[in-house]
């Protein structure tokens, strides 16, 4: 057992697990058609919706990764929690209600609803299980993490235990089991966290001045703690980030799935509005949480490793349970912070799996026997775990938030420009959607490929090839540009071809 | 070639290709303004940091009051904008 093992968090981790068996096992039997596997039959309510998006997008990198990046970097964390939070108006006011009008299952059915439906298919599906990837490692390094710390549970095996749960959650319960798994994580993470806010703000006697005073005091870099300094530094890379956060919601398939669980527009409007409002009161508990991890967890000599934190900065949160509200608080956000890792990757690998088994198997090879659908969406949701535990295995060293912003940079600019263009401007061709869109995958791939995150970091380079990371401020106008150039081009071409001779 | 002309003209034949103008606008004009407020954060952090890092309130700074206004500038635009268009359908 690891140094924070106690029976109060093996108990509840034990519930956890239990609890999302359990509604697994109940909402099996609802499962058995597509609607009901993709989408739950689009009967959720705004509100339950909302606060599946928002669970969605309060992950394990949401809340242990940018509270360990505020006590390593101060502010510089916090500008995440902003930009995670900025994405939803654009989802809101440029996308959720067009999508919703006119897809059924994913965001490839309106791809797919007035441009050329195979290519756009097979386009949708790599670009989405690229962001999956990226998104599920960020995830699975953070239950590693989590649970080799606190249960003492090798690295390797806490992995494939997060990879065979999420496995069975999805093919046994659909988006049923994932929706609900969801909701009752949401639900516990925002009073957790109100929690360890309410307790942190009391050991300052409520003065959100004391606690500023005392983190300033004891962080080693005192009062630059308080500014920006990254985007000093690299501005283009601090605005590339900013870009990637902004727009990339808008490309996320498992946040954008969501809005064909409800039963019509309006409530997909609603849901943004649950979802923005819910993630914008979590980040502003996350920034307390956070300075209260610097001015409570920093100065703690027991929390403190070799290179920082004992587990990493990714643990910030969890230590700062323990200070503030002793064993049981402890427990609890633990718990709760695996939970919001099984609920948040078993979202992805539904995603996935539903583009493996709608967009390539039923749409593009065209088989229309549902139940056959079925069970390759099953099949893909195994192939998906096994997948995600060996990219959690191969890139366990990497900051979990700092992953997501890959995956972001990805959303924004491969899936972003086709998505919305196909929505709103007529002269967009399938030729222009695929140019665009591959240029924006591919560019977005290579060039994090070849960035700081993966050629230096993970490579073990000196230099990495391309300097800035995200590389979204590049290849976001690169992948609107291409599509809009070939679309022009081939109408013109087209228009000329047909002109008669004078 | 790979676009028909025939998808392009069922699609322009569909009621549901797009919303009706009047949204259409009001959306691109919001999201306008909620890209210049953040992208207006982030400069004002490169170009004058150390003025954001100054106390506003008691020593709590401008860098952490006006990313806290964001958050719930937007929520409020948000809610604003559902209230408003889904109150539109209705009628």
């Amino acid at each position: 057992m690891g140094a924070h093992a106690n029976s109060l968090s093996i108990g509840l981790f034990i519930a956890v697990v239990a609890a999302t068996v359990a509604i697994t096992w109940l909402t099996a039997r609802g499962t058995r058609s597509r609607s009901a596997f993709y989408s739950a039959d689009g009967n959720l309510s705004a509100f339950q919706n909302g606060l599946a998006i928002a669970g969605d997008y309060m992950s394990a990198a949401a809340f242990l990764g940018v509270t360990g990046l505020i006590t390593t970097n101060g502010f510089d964390g916090m500008l995440y929690g902003v930009g995670f939070v900025m994405g939803w108006p654009i989802v809101l006011f440029l996308v959720a209600e067009r999508l919703r009008r006119l897809g059924r299952f994913n965001f490839a059915c309106a791809l797919a609803h007035r441009l050329s439906e195979r290519p756009m298919r097979i386009f949708a599906a790599c670009s989405s299980l690229t962001v999956i990837a990226f998104y599920l490692i960020a995830q699975m390094v953070g239950a590693g993490q989590l649970v080799e710390l606190l249960f003492g549970i090798d690295y390797a095996y806490a992995v494939v235990l997060v990879g065979v749960l999420m496995t069975c959650y999805v093919m046994f319960g659909g988006m049923l089991a994932t929706t609900w798994i969801q909701i009752i994580k949401a639900t516990l993470l925002l009073a957790s966290a109100a929690l360890l806010t309410v307790l942190t703000l009391a050991r300052f006697g409520f003065d959100p001045s004391a606690l500023i005073d005392r983190a300033v005091a004891v962080h080693p870099r005192h009062g630059a703690i308080l500014a920006p300094a990254a985007l000093g530094k690299d501005p283009i890379s601090g605005l590339s980030l900013g870009l990637a956060l902004l727009l990339g919601t808008s490309g996320l398939p498992h946040i954008l799935m969501r809005f064909f669980t409800v039963p019509d527009v309006r409530a997909a409007r609603g849901s943004v509005f649950f979802a923005c409002t819910l993630n914008a009161a979590f980040f502003l508990m996350v920034y307390v949480i956070g300075f209260g991890a610097v001015a409570l967890v920093l100065p703690d000599p027991a929390y403190r490793a070799a290179g920082g934190l004992v587990g990493g900065a990714n643990m910030a949160a969890i230590h700062l349970s323990q200070v503030v509200g002793g064993d049981a608080l402890l427990g609890l956000i633990s718990a709760v912070a695996f939970a919001t890792i099984l609920a948040v990757v078993s979202g992805l690998t539904l995603a996935g799996a539903s583009t493996i088994s709608h967009d390539l198997y039923a749409r593009v090879l065209r088989v229309s026997d549902e139940r056959r659908e079925l069970q390759v969406g099953r099949v893909a949701t195994v192939g998906i775990g096994i997948v995600a535990v060996l990219l959690g295995l191969a890139f366990r060293t990497q900051n979990v938030a700092y992953m997501v912003s890959l995956a972001f940079a990805i959303a924004a600019s491969a899936n972003f420009p086709v998505l919305l263009l196909s929505m709103t401007w007529r002269g967009l061709t399938t030729a222009g959607a695929l140019a665009g869109g591959l240029i924006g995958l591919i560019s977005a791939l290579g060039l994090t490929i070849i960035g700081p995150a993966i050629w230096v970091k993970t490579l073990g380079y000196a230099a990495p090839i391309f300097p800035y990371d995200p590389p979204a401020i590049l290849t976001v106008p690169l992948a609107f540009v291409t599509a809009w150039g070939v679309s022009v081009w081939q109408t013109r071409s087209k228009r000329y071809a047909l002109a008669p001779a004078s | 070639m790979i676009d028909s002309g025939q998808q392009t003209t069922r699609a322009h034949s569909d009621p549901s290709f797009l919303p009706r103008e009047g949204a259409t606008a009001l959306g691109w004009w919001l999201s306008g303004a909620v890209a210049c407020a953040y992208f207006g954060f982030l400069v004002a952090g490169v170009v004058v940091p150390q003025a954001l890092a100054r106390p506003a309130i008691g020593s709590v700074p401008w860098s952490f009051l006006l990313s806290a206004g964001l958050l719930v500038g937007v929520s409020a635009l948000t809610g604003m904008y559902v209230l408003i268009v889904n109150a539109r359908e209705v009628r």
